[in-house]
């Protein structure tokens, strides 16, 4: 019975699902919802993940300070200003004073230092924005990844490069664990921790620095 | 039940033994629940419509991260890393009891107290409130502005208004006569205070000075100086005796110099066996109420305080039948002074006497001491010192000191305040100066102080709450926490200490240097820094070998040990007592009382954790359950059972205990131990004052018992009558629900976690502790013959388990491996380590109501077992927290993982992971694991809508930024819904392990591993908890494990607990044992 009819009248008035109804269930369930199931789930896989969420961050700051300008054409280490990277947990933010350190000679009448100086007359902060950061419960320590042999860039990128610092890597557990569970690909030697573009060596692919054996279990980070 | 009454069990409570479920205390787990009713809108209902809003909702939240700043210092401080807790050194006074300090800041904020190893009198050792005592400096009720008769003033006006004030009593030309000024101090033991305080004596010649503490050193004092002729104290090393006689004496528990004490006397308690037979020294204990150092005893006298005289009296009588010589003022009296003692009493004492006077067994100890606690009266003290003065040389085990902690002249305590309330009542005085101290509240009820300040025209007060005293003041200024101030302080022994600040006063405040400093006026402050500072430097540098610039390389030495390399004054090295003096003491008649249920003796004792009532707001040491009763956010009326018989009362019965014309309304808490128609009631409770105080729904906490304390009476009163009141007071009980059945009487399976043996039975098997064998005579050292013709109370084999251990080398020796070890010998019960972890871990007071389900959350947790006979047993104690199994039971039913097991033996716990199923705390069979039942991260988020401040300064959140500063930053904050325990402070355990991987040598390495403690580990001031590496056999714990009296709990699950206890072994004298029949 092929007839498409719009036949209430030959029916006796009642309503007739036309033929093409009879794919959908199947289209639908076999097609169309696995499909748009396994898009959906894939969006949110990536599309809500660090990798997307958080990478590229790049906030406006109080100051327009360059790394570009001053870790990269200056050269500038990185432990200069971020001078507790190898003794403690924490990187820190270097203090009004460090910035003074130069600027109290150069570029004094800068616009863009302004509130540097004003920070520095006042004692008050100069309120960076925070860019790379992990979970309040997770405590990562800076000095351990330094001591293991963790370069900058590995986990910071290129900031020789970046005129506002971005965040260029996820910074998710699952990120975290991928190098933990397997860390000599992504060491180098202590004294090259700093070097921006390090490209490993042959000798890289064999040492292994010290005794680096990054905790794998909850307690090496949670706590 | 028991058919044989008299065979030693172990049980945690009388609801316990005798059965009873669900008494005071709520049942962790409870079966009989009431199901949830269907009618009306349910919880189906409810999440079905909100399921769909809240689908919206969360599609539409935040995917924009807020931002957040870093806050760099525009000038940092040299030395100063982030992340890396700084530690400084200090020193804090509760009356004349100094403890030298260690205090860990983050950030410049101090959040941890630890002791100070290198100060002589505390050995680094801390009590439980020391660990507390960084609560109090943020605690949002301080006052934090002057007042003039309760409105808020400046600063600028209060400094004028004194100044203006005393400049009228100063000088020729003053307008007011000096003698109408009377001073009240609360006792501060600092060189430089003290000598200001002789500037003002000077400044206005008349003024009265008093100092006042309510738990009272007065006896000691006038007994020992009857002897001496001048103000001394007495410090003891007990750990160098053999015997020990303690009379009424906390001397391990809350006695001055409590932790000096413990950490000597515990040097002896490990049982030697070299040459021999097994060696320990033994502790007798007399006294009326039960106190810790009761608990520790070998052989223990319950005898009324009263009598405690007469007992003494018959030592001295039988030390001198044994051939010692004793001064002819005692022993003409001794016949007289001993009458009225029990039979029981005198053979206890006569064997005590021949104890005191044997030889040490153990080489280069004393034969004997007597320790006399603060309650005994003078007489007592005397003779103690008269005997100890016999037994073994001056200054071996006993030394005295010079009083430095008052200047010549005090009146001492009671005298004092009778003296100026006296004065306050015949209008003689015109400004009533009180620094520090809540004397409106500690004072004895008969004095009426309260009323009687009001008498004083003028009334100024340095207080650190708007409290009792000073919310009457007319200019009440607020007083530095000592975490905050600089000063100076001297213990008994001599030793200074310079306090200094770890944080600039959070609202503002002066110590009390600085307040003398004003009222004395001559001192201006200085331009620059700090005025205190300035003030106690230049003491010391008016004092010999002040000057120059190696006055400030020797000032900085001291700040940095925590303590000047010299001291005042040393011991006393005269070795002849003035014993004419001791015939005052005796002066008059004895009179012998025989208590019964209507004439009562009422003690009041110092609270272990509130002391005097100065630490009342403080909620982790309210929540800290009372060592004895166990009792959380109260006090009681503590009697034993037969009294309570005879009375008709029982747990949680509201009473009135009066005495002489004045009464308090408390309630009864029944706990063994006690003697017959005796009442202990801890003073420090019922506080008045707009306490910050979110958990406790009344306003007050507990029951202030001071208004049936007098002058004449401030220690035990006699004549005390109990009237019955009216229905029933909940009391929030720690004890029971834990479902810890030792020997298996009520039901459970037989759980032995503690055990315990004499010196006779660890001879017969040193082995005892690890066969899972309960063996214990009563106290008097035999061994009972039991049921199945073994020489055991419980027998409890380990069961053959399906569980092979898992292969050495397989998983546990590569790397680190964790491991604890508690002597039980040396625990005490102070709790120092409950609230330490407390302080340490982030772990919140949940509050009474909360604690009475159940929920406290302390991590490390304090058992107390009674054992032997129900009116006269002996407790142990057992500090209790997760054990870190190897074969977890909790691992296994976590449904999330959120507790996992690490590779070097702990047991981890991921916070967020977890989503509050309590299948572990299920399954743990110790029950250790908290749980998070509500939020209890902010003071805003009140979960029981009560809101309890009328003070209209606090915003709550004000609040929480101040509470949140005393947070650790090394541990995460738990919220809501999630399960939390002990963690082997994984904190401490990564920073030593950070610091030993960046360490220069692997020798330099070992010893930052070894030198590694918990928090629990670090107060404990008996050394009692033992932390380490078991992969190196020479650690500390390697060599406890390989002790023979260590076990493990619950072997027959095969859990494999990391942390094991070393087994009790008491040293009864066998000639007190027990006669059978």
């Amino acid at each position: 019975m092929s007839e498409q009819d719009h036949g209430d009248e030959q029916n006796n008035g009642l309503f007739v699902f036309p033929e093409w109804h009879n794919k959908v269930p199947p289209l639908f369930f076999l097609v169309i919802g696995p499909v748009a199931t396994i898009v959906a789930i894939s969006c949110v896989w990536y599309y809500f993940s660090p990798k997307f969420t958080d990478v590229g961050y790049m906030p406006k700051q109080p100051v327009p300070y360059s790394h570009q300008l001053h870790a990269g054409e200056m050269e500038i280490d990185c432990r200069y200003c971020h001078n507790h990277v190898e003794t403690t947990t924490k990187a820190g933010v270097p203090p009004t004073q460090t910035c003074m350190n130069c600027h109290n000679q150069i570029h004094t009448d800068s616009e863009k230092l302004a509130p540097v100086r004003e920070s520095w007359a006042t004692g008050k902060p100069v309120p960076w924005v925070r860019v790379h950061k992990v979970a309040d419960y997770a405590y990562f320590d800076h000095s351990a990844h330094l001591q293991a042999g963790v370069g900058c860039e590995s986990c910071h990128g290129r900031i020789d490069q970046m005129v506002e610092v971005r965040q260029e890597k996820p910074l998710s557990m699952g990120w975290c664990l991928d190098c933990h569970n397997d860390p000599t690909p992504h060491l180098r030697p202590k004294d090259k921790v700093t070097v921006m573009g390090y490209r490993r060596t042959a000798a890289d692919e064999k040492r292994i620095e010290g005794d680096v054996n990054p905790p794998i279990h909850c307690g090496g980070c949670h706590r | 039940m028991s058919t044989e009454k008299n065979e030693p069990k172990y049980w945690t409570s009388l609801d316990q033994l005798n059965g009873v479920k669900n008494g005071a205390s709520g049942d962790e787990f409870p079966t009989n629940l009431v199901v949830e009713d269907m009618d009306g809108p349910t919880r189906r209902h409810f999440i079905g419509i909100m399921g769909a809003s809240m689908t919206m909702a969360s599609m539409a939240g935040c995917i924009r991260r807020p931002t957040e700043r870093i806050m760099p210092y525009a000038r940092m401080p040299e030395d100063v890393l982030p992340g890396v807790p700084s530690k400084y050194a200090s020193a804090v006074n509760i009356g004349a009891d100094v403890y030298g300090l260690l205090v860990e800041c983050n950030d410049g904020r101090p959040t941890k107290i630890d002791g100070n190893a290198s100060h002589t009198q505390n050995k680094g050792g801390t009590s439980a409130i020391h660990q507390a005592m960084v609560m109090d400096l943020y605690d949002p009720a301080r006052l934090r502005t002057p007042r003039n008769s309760q409105a808020p003033i400046t600063w600028e006006a209060a400094e004028k208004a004194i100044a203006a004030h005393f400049a009228d009593f100063a000088g020729p030309q003053r307008k007011k006569n000096p003698k109408q000024l009377a001073f009240l101090s609360e006792q501060y033991p600092s060189p430089t205070y003290l000598a200001m305080q002789k500037r003002i004596q000077n400044r206005y010649p008349g003024a009265q000075w008093y100092t006042y503490e309510a738990v009272s050193d007065d006896n000691e004092q006038i007994g020992l100086q009857a002897l001496f002729g001048k103000s001394v104290r007495v410090l003891n090393q007990p750990g160098r005796a053999h015997t020990v006689l303690a009379l009424d004496s906390d001397f391990l528990g809350s006695g001055n110099n409590a932790s000096g004490n413990a950490f000597s006397w515990m040097a002896q308690r490990e049982p030697t066996t070299a040459g021999g037979d097994p060696k320990m020294s033994r502790l007798y204990s007399v006294e009326g109420v039960f106190s810790l150092t009761g608990t520790c005893a070998d052989n223990r006298l319950r005898l009324p305080s009263h009598q405690i005289e007469a007992f003494a009296f018959a030592v001295a009588d039988e030390i001198r039948k044994v051939g010692t010589v004793l001064p002819g003022e005692v022993t003409s009296v001794t016949a007289k002074r001993m009458a009225g003692l029990s039979d029981e009493a005198k053979f206890f004492a006569k064997v005590v006497a021949e104890d005191l006077t044997t030889t040490s067994p153990i080489p280069n100890l004393a034969s004997g001491l007597v320790v006399v606690g603060r309650r005994q009266p003078p007489v007592v003290h005397a003779l103690a010192a008269i005997i100890n003065h016999a037994l073994a040389q001056p200054g071996m085990v006993t030394s005295y000191y010079d009083d430095f902690s008052r200047n010549a002249g005090d009146h001492g305590d009671m005298a004092g305040i009778k003296a100026l309330t006296a004065d306050l009542n015949a209008g003689k005085i015109d400004t009533l100066v009180v620094v520090g101290g809540n004397p409106t509240y500690t004072a004895p009820g008969n004095l009426n102080f309260g009323e009687a300040m009001k008498k004083a025209k003028h009334t100024i007060c340095l207080a650190d709450f708007p409290d009792e005293t000073s919310k009457t003041a007319t200019w009440a200024i607020p007083k530095t926490h000592f975490l905050e101030g600089w000063g100076d302080l001297v213990s008994a022994d001599g030793t200074l200490t310079i306090q200094q600040p770890m944080i600039a006063p959070l609202h503002g405040a002066w110590t009390p240097i600085e307040f003398l400093a004003r009222i004395l006026g001559d001192e201006p402050k200085p331009a620059k820094g700090d005025y205190t500072y300035h003030l106690v430097r230049k003491y010391w540098q008016s004092q010999p070998r002040g000057q120059g610039a190696a006055f400030d390389r020797q000032w900085n030495q001291w700040l940095h040990d925590g303590r000047m390399n010299r001291s005042l004054k040393g011991p006393l090295m005269s070795t002849r007592l003035k014993t004419e003096g001791f015939r005052e003491l005796v002066r008059g008649e004895l009179k012998t009382h025989t208590l019964s249920p209507t004439n009562l003796e009422v003690v009041f004792v110092a609270d272990p954790h509130v002391h005097d009532g100065r630490f009342g707001n403080n909620s982790l040491l309210l929540e800290a359950p009372d060592p004895i009763s166990k009792i959380s956010w109260d006090n009681a009326a503590v009697i034993n059972p037969a009294t309570a018989r005879a009375l008709g009362v029982e747990n949680e019965d509201r009473v009135s205990i009066e005495v002489g014309e004045a009464n308090v309304d408390i309630v009864i808490w029944v706990v063994p131990g006690l003697a017959d128609n005796l009442v202990m009631l801890t003073m420090g409770y019922g506080r008045n004052f707009d306490s910050y105080l979110p958990y406790h729904d009344s306003g007050t906490v507990g029951f202030d018992v001071n208004p049936i304390r007098s002058t004449d009476t401030p220690d035990f009163a006699l004549g005390g009558r109990l009237v019955k009141g009216n229905g029933k007071y909940e009391i929030a009980n720690v004890q029971d629900y834990n479902s810890q059945d030792p020997d298996g009487e009520g039901g459970f399976d037989s759980r032995p976690h503690v055990r315990e043996t004499t010196v006779a039975g660890y001879k017969a098997d040193p082995e005892f502790a690890a066969r899972g064998l309960i063996m214990h005579g009563p106290s008097g050292g035999e061994i009972p013959k039991k049921k199945n013709g073994e020489n055991y109370v419980v027998f409890h084999p380990p069961e053959k388990t399906l569980h092979p251990p898992p292969a050495k080398g397989a998983q546990y020796d590569k790397g680190y491996q964790w491991g604890m070890v508690i002597d039980l010998n040396k625990c005490t019960g102070c709790n120092a380590c409950l609230v330490a972890c407390m302080v340490e871990n982030n772990v919140p007071a949940v509050g009474k109501d909360q604690v009475r389900r159940g929920r406290e959350m302390h991590w490390l947790r304090m058992d107390r077992y009674f054992t032997g006979d129900e009116e006269n047993p002996e407790i142990v104690h057992q500090p209790m927290s997760c054990g870190q199994c190897e074969n977890a039971p909790c691992e296994n039913v976590c449904p999330v993982q959120a507790t996992a097991h690490s590779p070097e033996g702990l047991n981890d716990m991921a916070y967020n992971r977890c989503i509050g199923t309590r299948y572990c705390a299920n399954n743990c069979p110790f029950k250790v694991r908290r749980f998070n039942f509500y939020n209890y991260t902010n003071a805003s988020s009140r979960w029981d809508g009560v809101t309890l401040r009328g003070d209209e300064l606090v915003d709550p959140k004000n609040d929480d930024e101040l509470l949140h500063m005393r947070w650790n930053p090394d541990v995460t904050v738990r919220f809501r819904g999630v399960m939390e325990k002990c963690t082997y402070c994984v904190q401490r355990i990564t920073r030593a392990k950070r610091q030993a991987k960046m360490a220069d040598s692997p020798r330099a390495a070992k010893r930052i591993i070894n030198e590694m403690s918990m928090a629990c580990g670090s107060a404990c001031p008996t050394g009692g908890i033992t932390f380490g590496d078991l992969n190196d056999p020479k650690s500390r714990v390697s060599l406890a494990k390989k002790n023979n009296r260590n076990y493990q709990l619950l072997t027959e699950l095969n859990l494999r607990t990391r942390t094991s206890y070393l087994g009790m072994v008491r040293n009864p004298n066998p000639k007190l044992a027990k006669q059978k029949g």
